[in-house]
């Protein structure tokens, strides 16, 4: 391993550390080879991998794609949820100059045999069987040649074009590579070639219109990402970090392959799922990035307790969170809110932070109550994840901070065309190349002058704290000329514990009017308490007491609105909203377009 | 993914004219049927036709008065329930037999017990082969919880757990004892529909990674219809159809048992 790790060298500025995240790996693989890079939780128990072993285990994988013939320029399709081996998988192919492409599981399969097209991957990696036999039956007609499978349970034959990931790994063992006469140092020596300019991966955001557009991030995309880390966030050597959200996901993915390599933090694959309240407490993570649904599930297991809990202990929580009074402030940091905190496992939480969707502001509220400062960040897959972040104690609320070390963010007026803002500008080394084979996205997206076209209409304060107010698309104007942006609506109107997603349309409508999903189990808890006969989701719906139930949520936040915001009617919609039926996209963020098409008649009914 | 290996050398479990009578009520008459290695065969049939009654026959809690039950060569007929499990008999209970106040591991490594070759005090003073096989059980038992995902409430009472999960803690417990054949009765009853799909997501796929042999006890047609290769319907403790699902479906005999008696309860 010694020329391996003198290879990590070669790509420092000097002075400086390294200038790529794979890098980065092979750096802390010699500077700190004994110190925990990652924790995985098997059978029940966690184990430990160090820098020198994660290090080692990506150059095998590293070797045995580039005997395959993975190279700069390549592409290679990883479709699984988080597991060691994705990072595993994605910092081999970085190290080469060639591309990954992140796959949601959930994705359906025509979607995948576009992406395999589109992105001419010849090789992939997929976590199970299921995902397997998906790539086998879209095959046909794409690029796909190889398949390796990282958990092969219940494949009674693998074989060609499918092999296990273990036989990959094997095959780029130091072993077999002196055995076939190959270069054991192919994959160091990759590392110290790359271009800051290379394509390092290809994100295919999922678009809440039209098909996905592929992201092209390059190196210095992802070391820009990987600064932020470092210097806006405050990550350190050591910190903690649980993964909580897919690793498809832009801010995720900065954070555990980009921030976490460049940064030295030890990251914990935890049984996740349902458990994931275990992992935190078994993990005591010192960094957590949630997105709001993860926070909102999280208060919602302590409200849950709380309601079983004695009136005596009610109480006290209610004032600890308050904080209110002198009574308030000493009994809450060490009778309340810490053992609340330990409880969750967040006890150690020094960076929290929320990305993926504005987080609603009496969230963020009640978890600075219980301790936890939640920090909102803002950025696009098309800045690498990054963007602006909340500081800690500055940022007014309801805004997403000042621009990251190295961002530029401004207000572009003309593109006004809402009541409120103009056009959210970004710039910087984190700003994508353009988007995979659209030349017109791309000159649409990113002007002359390098700014990133965010499509998101926001405002910039006196110190330069951003506010995001909408999506410059989802703008409404109704037919009597208001201008509304439906987004803080649809928020206030999800804050309701009761509804679990709302859409609220009118473009070229007298007014506006609401379609809501309820939330199956709390409605279904209030049903039983008030005892409102139901079978299923539909017939609840259906009932006249949920109906009003709803009702006077919405009458309560009409009176918040002005009046031409006002939703004047609206409907229950019948189904849970899924990213299989196609009306979420796998960030779970609605598509108002699949929704409004799909209850086309019943939006009609609402409005005449 | 279909019962290819039921085409081994000969069947694993062969029921030859079992006759099981209480005073003068026959609960089973004559009833005969082949299990092949690795297929999952389901019985069916209205209350009371005598699906439980197999089961008790096939595990020695009941003693046929005729015919012969033969589990890989050996007779089971005559033999203890402690020995048949001993053969890697494994069943699953259709009203829950399991420990509400131990918790999901503690649970589990009961299913181990039976597998446990290390004496009394040996297990005691936590040394040597005993120490050795206490950790492989609970290995053993780690790897059933993944594969039912269980691990968010490996710490729990099983009391305090939802019944579909208690029903998947069941089915673990079996699963435990590194059965040969396993024996389900009734797994959804009593279920939802969202259970019910869960649960035979789950049947399928325990049997296509463990490669196991299953017999489904059930009444519930539309779970047993998607998921047995082959089925045995019964009526009055008589075999009324044996076969594939799409022939039995067809079948006069059984649309009789199942449509002329009116309303299921």
């Amino acid at each position: 391993m010694t020329a391996a790790v003198e290879a990590g060298h070669v790509g420092h500025a000097a002075g400086a550390g390294p200038t790529t995240v794979p890098g980065w790996l092979l750096h802390h693989a010699q500077t700190r080879p004994g110190d925990v890079a990652l924790r995985v939780k098997e059978l029940g128990r966690w184990r430990e991998v160090n820098w020198r072993e994660h290090a080692a285990r990506v150059a095998s994988v590293g070797r045995a794609l580039s005997h395959l013939g993975v190279a700069s320029g390549d592409r290679v399709l990883l479709v699984s949820q988080n597991r060691p081996e994705w990072v595993v998988t994605d910092l081999a192919v970085q190290g080469l100059g060639a591309a990954t492409v992140g796959v949601f599981p959930t994705t359906p399969a025509p979607e995948i045999a576009g992406l395999l097209r589109r992105s001419g991957a010849r090789l992939a990696v997929v976590e199970d069987e299921e995902q397997l036999d998906t790539l086998l039956d879209v095959r046909a007609g794409t690029p796909l040649e190889q398949i390796f499978v990282i958990d092969t349970r219940g494949i009674r034959l693998l074989a060609a074009p499918a092999a296990s990931f273990e036989e990959l790994e094997a095959l780029g063992s130091l072993d077999a590579v002196r055995l076939r006469d190959g270069d054991p140092d192919a994959w160091n020596a990759a590392v110290a070639r790359l271009e800051p300019a290379g394509v390092a991966t290809v994100v295919f955001t999922p678009g809440t219109t039209g098909s996905p557009k592929g992201v092209k991030l390059t190196n210095d995309n992802l070391a820009a990402a990987a600064d932020v880390g470092a210097e806006a966030y405050g990550l350190r050597a050591g910190d903690r970090i649980l993964t909580c959200l897919p690793l498809c996901e832009i801010a995720e993915r900065a954070l555990v392959v980009a921030q976490a390599t460049r940064s030295a933090c030890t990251v914990h694959f935890g049984e996740g799922g349902d458990a994931l309240e275990n992992d935190l407490r078994e993990v005591e993570p010192t960094v957590l990035l949630g997105a709001p649904h993860l926070w909102e599930r999280i208060r919602a297991r302590v409200d849950d307790g709380l309601r079983s809990a004695g009136r005596l202990k009610r109480a006290a929580f209610h004032v600890g969170v308050s904080r209110s009074g002198v009574v308030g402030q000493l009994v809450s940091g060490w009778l309340v809110t810490r053992p609340v905190r330990r409880q969750l496992g967040l006890a150690r939480v020094r960076v929290a932070l929320a990305a993926g969707a504005p987080t609603p502001a009496d969230l963020l509220a009640w978890w600075a109550g219980l301790g936890v400062m939640i920090r909102e960040q803002y950025g696009l897959t098309e800045s690498t994840g990054v963007g602006t972040v909340v500081a800690e104690r500055e940022s007014p609320p309801g805004s997403v901070g000042r621009g990251v070390p190295g961002m530029e963010v401004t207000i572009d007026d003309r593109a006004g065309s809402a009541h409120q803002g103009g056009e959210v500008l970004l710039r910087g080394r984190a700003v994508f190349v353009g988007y995979l084979d659209d030349d017109a996205a791309t000159a649409h997206a990113l002007d002359p002058a390098g700014w990133l076209r965010t499509g998101d209409v926001g405002t910039l304060d006196d110190d330069d704290n951003l506010r995001i107010v909408d999506r410059i698309k989802d703008v409404i104007v109704t037919s009597g000329g208001h201008t509304v942006a439906p987004g803080p609506i649809e928020r206030r109107l999800s804050a309701s514990p009761y509804v679990s997603a709302s859409v609220v349309l009118g473009d070229g409508r007298p007014h506006l009017v609401a379609l809501l999903a309820i939330d199956d189990l709390v409605v279904s808890d209030w049903a039983a308490r008030h005892g409102v006969p139901f079978t299923t989701r539909q017939s609840l719906v259906t009932r006249a007491e949920v109906r009003d139930l709803i009702g006077d949520w919405v009458h309560e936040v009409n009176g918040e609105l002005a009046e031409e915001e006002n939703i004047r009617s609206f409907a229950l919609l019948p189904n849970e909203l899924s990213h299989e039926d196609g009306v979420l996209t796998s960030t779970r963020k609605v598509r108002r377009e699949a929704i409004a098409d799909r209850f086309a008649a019943v939006v009609e009914g609402m409005f005449s | 993914m279909t019962g290819a290996s039921a085409a081994r050398d000969g069947p694993l479990l062969d029921v030859r004219d079992v006759t099981l009578a209480f005073g003068g009520v026959t609960a089973l008459r004559n009833v005969s049927f082949t299990v092949g290695s690795g297929e999952l065969f389901a019985v069916i049939g209205p209350n009371g036709a005598g699906k439980t009654s197999i089961f008790n026959c096939l595990n020695g809690v009941y003693r046929p008065q005729v015919g012969s039950i033969r589990f890989d060569g050996t007779e089971l007929v005559g033999r203890r329930p402690a020995a048949i499990a001993d053969l890697g008999v494994a069943r699953t209970f259709q009203n829950l037999g399991l420990f509400v106040n131990l918790n999901v591991i503690e649970n589990l490594m009961l299913g181990r017990h039976v597998r446990t070759r290390a004496g009394f005090v040996a297990g005691m003073v936590w040394f040597g082969p005993a120490r050795r096989e206490e950790i492989a059980n609970r290995r053993r038992v780690e790897e059933v919880i993944d594969l039912l995902a269980l691990q968010a409430v490996r710490y729990e009472p099983v009391g305090s757990l939802p019944y579909g999960v208690q029903k998947r803690i069941e089915l673990g417990r079996a699963l435990a004892m590194d059965p040969r054949i396993l024996l389900l009765d009734e797994p959804v009853a009593g279920m939802n529909l969202e259970e019910t799909e869960d649960m035979a997501r789950l049947v399928l796929e325990v049997r296509n990674e463990l490669d196991l042999t299953m017999i489904l006890v059930e009444h519930d047609l539309r779970m047993v219809m998607g998921l047995a290769d082959r089925l045995l319907v019964l009526d009055f403790g008589e075999a009324i159809a044996l076969g594939e699902p799409a022939e039995v479906q067809a079948d006069p005999k059984v649309i009789e048992a199942y449509l002329g008696h009116g309303q299921e309860p």
